[in-house]
């Protein structure tokens, strides 16, 4: 018998053994137990009510996804996360949550989460203000108004940090974070070089390059994030604008389509600053760190690299990065409001951080539970005083956590609360890269603040033609 | 006379006849036995073409669902409104076409494009061939340097750039350090967020990982090249240049052609070195269509007109790779 396998032979094994293969990694079909996701049919429609998915104790434990910045970039530090992980394991004893949190930093989670978000994961996700407002109005998160009117510790949240969260009359998310942009400066080195904190735009130009000059550029007076696509960007950009528009935001959204109200002669003035910051020499601002975002930002201060920055209440979790950034934080800083330009109004950027329900999730019984959890008083506190947040519970703050170094903290950024004004419910993504480009114009030189507000004018009048805000 | 066992078979029993006499070795039947043979077994007659096409099979499948239908899906995409934010999905044309014709940024983009895939290339090729004519040579610890020289294309792109952007940082950035060193500490900047800078140093992030893979593929040519031509042109008295100018670039044309098209499709095609460097920035000085096309979508989410910058994309490749190819078969049949 010949024995010596052909061509052909082998040819035609190899392909079934490709097709077998392909054959066995093919997706298995959905288990016919699990409830199918309720989808939106419209992009504000109220998704259909869902039979809900009752987790009786006696069932196996549910799984849910939850998705979440600090947990993955360590806005947190990594013993909360683990503590966090031990109590809900306590509290919720059927509820289980992966251990993975998604993808980090807000620009992918907020794009991964517009891609699957049908899919019922995550089945509870964290983010910005300004991302609830891209969410509902493609019926990705779940109105809450129910399930919070019904929960006995709704008179503990704070009516401004809720009332944001509130969109075309339904809740829908619940807030557990929030501050107001306010300036953290260094005290011993404004001391040291005879400063006082300054109060107007023009101080802050003339105290921040006072200090680049005194000491060599070694370090300098200020700092602003100009990063195109950085989240904290914006912000800051926006809290300077509502100090030269009165508090008023940038759009009117009363009919129900944004339509821009800000000028080109606020925006201009708000550019101007910018300009002003990175020329001069010295100038106020490291022209080296132009471009550069909140990565640099917070280091750089806890590190000494600049004396004035805008800030939030998160740095305070820096102050375990090194003995200089404790120092720095504990004892030589001090947490005051923005400066204003003349005329100005002392507004700025209220931010609120929402936790909120997918639409599309298969266990939304389970869901609020989780979501009850992490908005507890204990756990809200906790995880605020870990990262330094201020609560959006007023019985968080009376926890232990927030005595003794934090109290100062949180009292300091907990007195500009009442300066806080939220943004508006736009599609704010492209309008953000609109307003950085232009800052970048500016810095960089390549238009005048004239010609980048013009520029920015144009460009958000063609958003609002392509419907896209 | 062929092996006339049928490749398909639908019971065993069908084939048995024809398997037991090919496995005792007996010699291949007739064709008019052959013909019977599968009239009474009432085998299908499958001709080899169609045995080759149905062996592909797995293949084309495979290519169907990952390469062609996210093309014409693309395609598609590339003539409607298509947006992230928006359920209805109208088509549109050429509107996106027509919209890239005054868009500042494409046009931008686009010459950065071509102007870092040929700018690269071309370096890429002249230091890949100093460096593959480096290591022909007999130097003491060519052998070492050869076994670590392509740690460049092993290390990761993420991994490379963060390493790069650390030593481009001011004060106390590499580079920086060793200018001051040197007395020029009035350069001392951030090279990445620098508007003269940046750019060039996109090209130096690809200059370093790329140059060794040239190298490396040269050099296998080289070595293909009998020495014996070299020998005859000694002998005839060409100098080192003549040498290496009709034998050694000669010999390694196939090479040089295949080195070549891969790098231009991939440079073009270029993604995560800018986007991780400088997101394009500062102020669009190194946004090449890549990037610009991914913010199009992730932070506009304006799926149709990035699609349609694809499309360009694919159309002036799709260009490019046929004239290259009619080019070099004209002078391979010169």
């Amino acid at each position: 018998m010949n024995k010596k396998r052909t061509r052909r032979e082998f040819m035609r094994w190899s392909a079934l053994a490709i097709g077998g293969t392909l054959a066995a990694c093919a997706p298995t079909p959905p288990s016919p137990t699990a409830a199918p996701p309720t989808l939106p049919t419209a992009p504000t429609a109220v998704p259909t009510a869902v039979p809900p998915t009752v987790v009786p104790t006696t069932a196996p434990p549910v799984t849910l996804s939850f998705w979440n910045m600090p947990f993955v970039t360590q806005e947190v530090s990594a013993n909360y996360v683990k503590q966090w992980q031990t109590a809900e394991a306590q509290a919720l004893p059927n509820v289980k949550v992966d251990p993975f949190y998604g993808p980090g930093d807000y620009g992918p989670l907020r794009t991964k989460y517009l891609l699957q978000a049908n899919s019922g994961t995550p089945d509870v996700v964290e983010g910005l203000l300004e991302d609830i407002a891209v969410y509902v109005k493609q019926g990705l998160v779940e109105p809450l108004d129910d399930r919070f009117n019904a929960w006995a510790d709704k008179s503990q949240f704070v009516q401004a940090t809720v009332s944001p969260l509130t969109i075309n009359g339904k809740l829908y998310a619940i807030p557990y974070n929030t501050n107001a942009r306010g300036m953290v400066y260094r005290k011993d080195v404004l001391a040291q070089y005879g400063l006082s904190v300054p109060a107007t735009w023009d101080d802050l130009l003339k105290t921040a390059q006072t200090i680049t000059q005194k000491s060599n550029k070694q370090m300098f007076g200020f700092y602003v994030c100009t990063l195109v696509g950085d989240p904290r960007a914006p912000q800051e950009f926006i809290s300077w604008y509502f100090q030269v528009s009165g508090g008023k935001d940038m759009f009117d959204t009363s009919s129900g389509t944004p339509t821009l109200v800000a000028t080109a002669d606020q925006l201009e003035q708000v550019l101007t600053l910018y300009h002003d910051l990175f020329t001069g020499n010295p100038s106020a601002c490291d022209p080296n760190q132009r471009g550069t975002g909140w990565p640099v930002e917070d280091p750089g201060y806890a590190a000494g690299k600049w004396a004035m920055a805008p800030m939030g209440p998160w740095l305070w979790g820096r102050r375990s990065e090194s003995d200089t950034a404790k120092d720095i934080l504990t004892n030589k800083t001090v947490i005051t409001q923005l400066p204003i330009p003349q005329g100005g109004t002392h507004s700025t950027y209220l931010e609120v951080k929402p936790i909120a329900m997918n639409s599309a999730s298969k266990y939304k019984d389970a869901a609020w539970q989780l979501m009850e959890f992490i908005c507890s008083k204990d756990e809200m506190g906790m995880w605020d005083a870990d990262s330094g947040g201020i609560p959006a519970r007023t019985d968080s703050l009376t926890i232990d956590a927030f005595k003794g170094d934090i109290a100062f903290w949180v009292q300091g950024f907990g007195a500009l609360l009442s300066q806080g004004v939220p943004i508006s419910v736009v599609n704010w993504g492209p309008v953000n890269t609109a307003n950085m480009q232009a800052v970048n114009y500016v810095v960089y030189g390549q238009k005048s603040p004239k010609d980048a507000a013009t520029w920015l004018i144009d460009q958000i009048h063609g958003m609002e033609k392509a419907k896209t805000l | 006379m062929r092996e006339t066992c049928p490749t398909f078979m639908k019971t065993r029993e069908r084939c048995a006849v024809g398997r037991a006499d090919f496995l005792r070795g007996q010699p291949p039947m007739s064709a008019d036995h052959t013909s019977q043979l599968r009239k009474r077994l009432r085998v299908p007659v499958i001709r080899e073409s169609r045995q080759g096409a149905l062996l592909l099979l797995p293949a084309l499948i495979i290519m169907a669902v990952f390469t062609v239908y996210p093309l014409l899906d693309g395609l598609w995409m590339a003539l409607t409104d298509q947006n992230l934010l928006r359920k209805t999905i109208d088509f549109i044309g050429l509107n996106n076409f027509a919209r890239m014709l005054s868009d500042n940024v494409f046009w931008l983009s686009l010459e950065h494009s071509i102007e870092l895939t040929s700018l690269v290339v071309l370096f890429q090729f002249a230091l890949g061939l100093v460096l593959a004519w480096a290591m022909s040579q007999n130097l003491p610890g060519m052998t070492l340097f050869k076994s670590i020289i392509m740690a460049s294309w092993v290390i990761p792109v993420a991994a490379t750039v963060t390493m790069f952007k650390f030593m481009a940082q001011p004060d106390i950035g590499f580079i920086n350090i060793v200018l001051k060193a040197l007395g020029f500490s009035n350069l001392n900047r951030y090279w990445l967020g620098d508007l003269t800078f940046a750019f060039p140093f996109i090209m130096l992030l690809h200059l370093w990982r790329n140059v060794p893979f040239y190298g490396i593929a040269f050099l296998a040519a080289m070595q293909a090249i009998p020495k014996t031509y070299y020998e005859a042109a000694e002998i005839d008295g060409a100098n080192a240049w003549a040498r290496f100018r009709y034998i050694t670039l000669p010999g390694i044309r196939n090479m040089i052609t295949v080195m070549v098209t891969i790098h231009v499709l991939w440079t073009f095609n270029n993604f995560d070195f800018v986007w991780l460097a400088t997101g394009g920035g500062p102020v669009n000085v190194t946004d090449v269509l890549p990037t610009y096309i991914y913010r199009q979508s992730w932070s506009n989410y304006d799926l149709g007109y990035a699609a349609s910058m694809g499309t360009v994309m694919l159309v002036i490749l799709m260009i490019y790779f046929v004239v290259y190819m009619r080019v070099l078969e004209g002078q391979a049949r010169s």
